[in-house]
């Protein structure tokens, strides 16, 4: 009998393995474990290497193999644009990647898209001006920039940081132009210069090895230059988007701050700049 | 696939058919045929259904007569001996399944090899074709397949727009497609456009001329810059920029909702020449492309100073151009992405030349 009995068991596994293979086959057919726009990797055939000193990217780039050697940085210095680098094989971060105008670059001297708002810029004997909001499609507000300093040497507000339901949009539709943060609004009465915002950095390979540093904080507005007249408001910080199949390391540092406003720097009848908001960083795992 | 027919896996006729002296290896199991349509398969996912579509043929064949013979035969030791074949087959689809379920996870996790928006060949909801004169596409139309035949010309009437075909079997574009504003009461794009080339400056006259306009996806951050406005006194206008492969690349790796084109040039100084429109998009997605005809998405030429002490318009900026395939038949077609030409003084005098337009680009992409 239990010779007999032995193909109907195998008959019976037989069925339950295929309902259990088409089930998780039919799962896996209607929905995406990534976002589609991270799961492409580019067809880029040769490698990148910055080795020392400062290299200079920007924009979208496609690589076989991305490196940025320890004591290396790569910077996108034409602004107004992210660093965006796609790579089939091994991104490899020792060094510094930065979009930040802290570090000479240009940053973002427009609205940004999903950084954080500008500083507002600090009163001087005329109002400042209100820091950069966040936009997407024009006239449709995203992340509110800090209010002006009042006439008469009021300080300027902070710059509202990018809220998670927020950017989540963004991770999962992308976008063809990443914008970063804002900039932060003027001192009044020809004050300080309010900054600029921190541009995105968009890494997306098979295999991010990452000890180094991104940075991508917004720019320091500037002091209030005189008696009377307002300091600038800080740029919102940008953002920073990791995506791999494997991560081999990830314990660099990642900088999104929003940049620190102006101050009045003895002067009188000034107001200080405002904070900008901060930017945010996440990581994907590719699947 | 004729396996399918369900009177093949009862245990009447040759319900075990498949040899007992050697384990069948898949081709053995599936046919070859069949096998072969998995190899040509290139797409991951159609390759796995197709796989296990094979095998649930093959299940039914010999397993669920295993079953029923197993019934059958119950009180025969021969019985026992004759499925002895079908178990082999069994056993070993079973086997197979398994490989295949616990590498499907790994499956899931490889990335793409052609960006996602570009592997999307619409629903094919329309037929359609040009085969002579002139037909009208505004914005995007899915097709089951489209051709536009030698001679005849596609156009964009409604401007600030693209020509976005998708289709689920072929293109054939052996005639003419044509966006650029140079066609006599085609608009092309009047505002920023997004990838394409900058606009160029207008000529100054008695005042400086005006700036190109840059292109720009989010407000006020400018992709490709336009030309600066001739100064005062009958400066010449500058020239757009033209885009970027670091620039447009973004754009293939993210489509858009609304592809927008080349920026519009300068409109010269005083009351001059009028800014040449930028040139609009064209992306082509489908299954094959046959393309042997031409694709112009240049810019608009500005306009010529209308009298003294007024300037010329500048040129338009270049559109686009993405073709995505499967498989190209040909691709030996023509391609115009150049900005317009800048306005000319026409002899006037305290005049300034409009700057031309940047150009745009082309892109074919095979799907993978």
């Amino acid at each position: 009998m239990t010779v007999r009995r032995a193909p109907q068991r195998i008959a019976r596994a037989a069925a339950a393995v295929f309902l259990v293979s088409f089930f998780c086959l039919s799962v896996h057919a209607q929905t995406v474990a990534t976002p589609a726009w991270l799961k492409w990797l580019g067809n880029g055939t040769s490698n990148f290497s910055c080795t020392s000193g400062t290299c200079a990217l920007g924009e979208e780039l496609w690589f076989a193999n991305f490196t940025v050697a320890a004591g290396a940085t790569v910077s996108n210095v034409s602004g107004n644009g992210p660093i965006i680098i796609r790579a089939k094989g091994t991104c490899s971060i020792n060094g510094t990647v930065s979009n930040s105008p802290n570090e000479g670059n240009y940053g973002i001297s427009g609205r940004g898209d999903f950084g954080g708002g500008g500083g507002g810029g600090g009163g001087g004997t005329a109002a400042g001006t209100i820091g950069g909001t966040t936009s997407v499609i024009t006239g449709i507000p995203l992340v509110n920039g800090g209010r002006a300093g009042a006439t008469g040497g009021g300080n300027g507000g902070t710059g509202r940081s990018t809220t998670v339901n927020e950017y989540q949009q963004f991770i999962s539709g992308g976008s063809d132009w990443p914008g970063g943060g804002a900039p932060g609004g003027a001192g009044g009465s020809g004050g300080g210069a309010g900054a600029n915002g921190g541009g995105p950095v968009i890494i997306i390979c098979n295999t991010i090895n990452f000890t180094g540093t991104i940075d991508v904080s917004g720019g320091t507005g500037s002091n209030a230059p005189a008696n009377n007249t307002g300091a600038g408001g800080g740029g919102g910080g940008g953002y920073v988007l990791l995506a791999a199949v494997t991560y081999t390391a990830t314990t660099g540092t990642i900088n999104t701050n929003g940049g620190a406003g102006g101050s009045c720097n003895g002067n009188s009848g000034c107001g200080t700049g405002g904070n900008g908001g901060n930017g945010w960083s996440t990581l994907v795992t590719i699947r | 696939m004729e396996a399918m027919d369900g009177a093949r896996w009862l245990p009447s006729g040759k319900p075990c058919g498949i040899r007992s002296n050697a384990l069948p290896r898949v081709p053995a199991l599936i046919g070859a045929g069949v096998a072969n349509e998995i190899a040509a398969a290139t797409d991951l996912d159609a390759r796995v259904y197709m796989m296990l579509a094979s095998l649930f043929v093959v299940f039914k064949r010999h397993c669920l007569c295993l079953s029923v013979q197993s019934l059958v035969l119950r009180k025969s030791i021969g019985g026992v001996m004759k499925i002895a074949s079908c178990k082999r087959v069994c056993s070993t689809m079973i086997g197979i399944v398994l490989v295949l379920c616990y590498f499907r996870p790994a499956a899931h996790a490889q990335t793409l090899l052609t960006p996602p928006w570009l592997t999307w060949l619409g629903n094919g909801t329309h037929n359609q074709s040009c085969l002579s004169g002139d037909c009208v596409i505004n914005d995007e139309v899915w097709f089951a397949s489209y051709t536009l035949a030698s001679g005849a010309t596609l156009f964009n009437t409604a401007g600030n727009g693209s020509i976005i075909i998708r289709a689920t079997g072929t293109c054939t574009i052996a005639g003419t497609i044509n966006t650029s504003p140079n066609v006599p009461g085609q608009t092309g794009i009047t505002g920023d456009g997004d990838f394409g080339g900058g606009g160029g400056g207008g000529g100054g006259g008695t005042h400086a001329g005006n700036a190109g306009n840059n292109t720009q996806v989010i407000p006020n951050i400018p992709i490709v810059n336009g030309g600066a406005g001739g100064k005062a006194g009958g400066g010449n206008g500058q020239a757009g920029k033209s885009t970027t492969t670091v620039q447009y690349q973004m754009f293939l790796s993210n489509g858009s909702d609304w592809p927008g084109g080349g920026a519009i040039g300068g409109r010269g100084a005083s009351s001059g020449g009028a800014a040449g429109q930028g040139g609009a998009p064209v992306i082509i997605v489908c299954n094959t492309i046959n393309f042997t005809g031409t694709i112009n998405v240049s810019g608009g030429n500005g306009g010529n100073a209308p009298a003294s002490n007024t300037g010329a318009g500048g040129g338009g900026g270049g559109g686009y151009v993405v073709l995505a395939a499967k498989t190209y038949t040909a691709d030996t077609g023509t391609i115009i992405t150049n900005g317009g030409a800048g306005g000319s003084c026409n002899g006037y005098a305290n005049c300034g030349t409009g700057g031309s337009g940047g150009n745009g680009w082309s892109a074919a992409i095979t799907i993978q």
